[in-house]
């Protein structure tokens, strides 16, 4: 089960990613689901749910907004805050 | 082909930009930033490490400050219309290129207050001159880094002090110096940094972009799609996505991205080390033919490798044109769409022949250009 962390926009998504990379951490890049009502058209960061922290203290360190966390279930998703 | 007209637009690029553009087109020809297939990631990917690797050149922290724009004078416009309202003082210099002038002889129409701070005889503009004309309602500085007609190098970094002392914002025209002299824009204290693609980054025409410092919000120049936000009725509040409306020129960044990365590996530093050796040269050639009257400073450490000149006696436009025929010199006559710097320069009824070196030019290119002028000048007046 992997977690969503869903962003404004794709350069946000891009310069995150790249961040973690530098850091040794490897995570995907989505579009988000429609469904997650998250402002709109965005996009997320994909990844195991043990980088979840990593992800959040990338996200403080650049200063750029987390719109939403989910995690995906056999229902849908999950928001985890 | 002796290609003399690099401010013009750099020619020829390396062989990796024209590779670039093919293969995002065959290979990656989503929109970055829209879709989330795998074509139009791949896309993005590739117009974010542009963002990067222009960070890593400009000495920007954070790429996501780097704004792609068609070319310098769009830049410069969402530069200036983004920052002045009605009531607002603006500084600028009698060296101006004409997308500078005229976006400020426009917004003056609409209540904006311009100020021109002359230039000395050879072009460079003095920090003295600037300061006296600051004032408490003054909210900004632009100044063209080297003069697109003459070279001359402004002192970019000394303004910039001033500017940030007395909380001024200060706008940089980079057009003839992005990549080919070294730009620090935390070490320079630029506030808003307007630089072509096409020109010393050895991208494609088409290109171009703008730093934005990340304390400054700007109006945008375009409204629309940015791929972000999308159940919002007003531009997004983030940079780049709020100037960023519409589908990007990404083969063209993939392009403009081959060119910065030339440059990251060779170093600006050693391009410009190349360019002013060859400018000595060109100068110096310049200098020993009779009836040419060369324009700007005489010291190529105060300059670019954009060289104005004029054979007594000749009209410049017919004899940039006899260099193309005759001699294949390409370069460029007129008045450079810089009819300020002109006027300080005393040529704004002639114009000018240019020859302007680029990261690739040779000494051969040089040599070429003076024998064509050599000949030209002997054969008399015309």
């Amino acid at each position: 089960m992997r977690c969503l962390v869903v962003y404004a926009s794709l350069n946000q998504v891009h310069r995150l990613k790249r961040h973690i990379y530098r850091g040794g951490l490897y995570v995907d890049m989505v579009r988000a689901p429609q469904c997650l009502g998250v402002r709109g058209c965005s996009f997320a960061l994909a990844c195991d749910p043990a980088l979840l922290p990593a992800i959040r203290d990338a996200s403080k360190e650049l200063a750029i907004e987390i719109r939403g966390v989910f995690t995906e279930s056999p229902d849908g998703y999950v928001s985890l805050r | 082909m002796t290609y003399l007209d690099n401010a013009a637009t750099s020619w020829p690029k390396p062989p990796a930009v024209p590779a670039a553009m093919r293969g995002m087109i065959e290979h990656a020809g989503g929109n970055p930033g829209r879709s989330g297939h795998r074509l139009a990631m791949k896309a993005g990917e590739t117009v974010y490490a542009c963002r990067e690797n222009l960070a890593s050149l400009f000495g920007v922290s954070d790429p996501l400050r780097i704004c792609f724009t068609s070319n310098a004078t769009e830049s410069l416009n969402l530069a200036i219309k983004g920052s002045l309202e009605p009531g607002d003082h603006v500084v600028f210099s009698a060296m101006e290129h004409n997308s500078v002038w005229r976006p400020l002889r426009e917004l003056e129409r609409c209540g904006v207050r311009i100020s021109m701070v002359p230039a000395g005889a050879n072009g460079i503009v003095h920090c003295d001159s600037i300061v006296s004309q600051l004032r408490r309602d003054t909210r900004l500085i632009v100044l063209i880094h080297a003069s697109n007609v003459n070279g001359a190098l402004n002192p970019v970094e000394e303004v910039g002090r001033i500017a940030r002392d007395r909380n001024v914002r200060f706008l940089v025209d980079a057009a003839q110096t992005a990549g080919m002299v070294p730009i620090d824009v935390e070490a320079m204290k630029i506030d808003l940094l307007a630089f072509p693609g096409h020109k010393g980054l050895l991208g494609p025409q088409g290109t171009g972009g703008l730093y934005v410092h990340d304390s400054i919000r700007l109006q945008p120049l375009k409204h629309g799609g940015t791929g972000s936000d999308s159940d919002s009725p007003v531009q997004p509040e983030f940079a780049p996505d709020r100037y960023e409306s519409g589908t990007l020129n990404t083969p063209g960044i993939a392009g403009l991205n081959e060119g910065v990365k030339y440059l990251l590996r060779h170093g600006v530093a050693e391009v410009q080390r190349r360019e002013r050796a060859l400018t000595e040269r060109l100068l110096a050639g310049l200098a020993e033919i009779q009836h040419i009257h060369v324009y700007g400073p005489a010291n190529a450490g105060e300059r670019t490798g954009v060289i104005s000149f004029n054979i007594e006696g000749r009209d410049p436009v017919v004899a940039a044109d006899e260099l193309d025929r005759t001699f294949d010199i390409a370069c460029r006559a007129g008045l450079h769409c810089a009819w300020l710097a002109h006027r300080t320069q005393g040529t704004d009824q002639t114009g000018t022949v240019r020859f302007s070196l680029g990261a690739l030019s040779t000494e051969q290119d040089v040599d070429a250009g003076l024998a064509a002028v050599r000949t030209l000048a002997q054969k008399g007046k015309r």
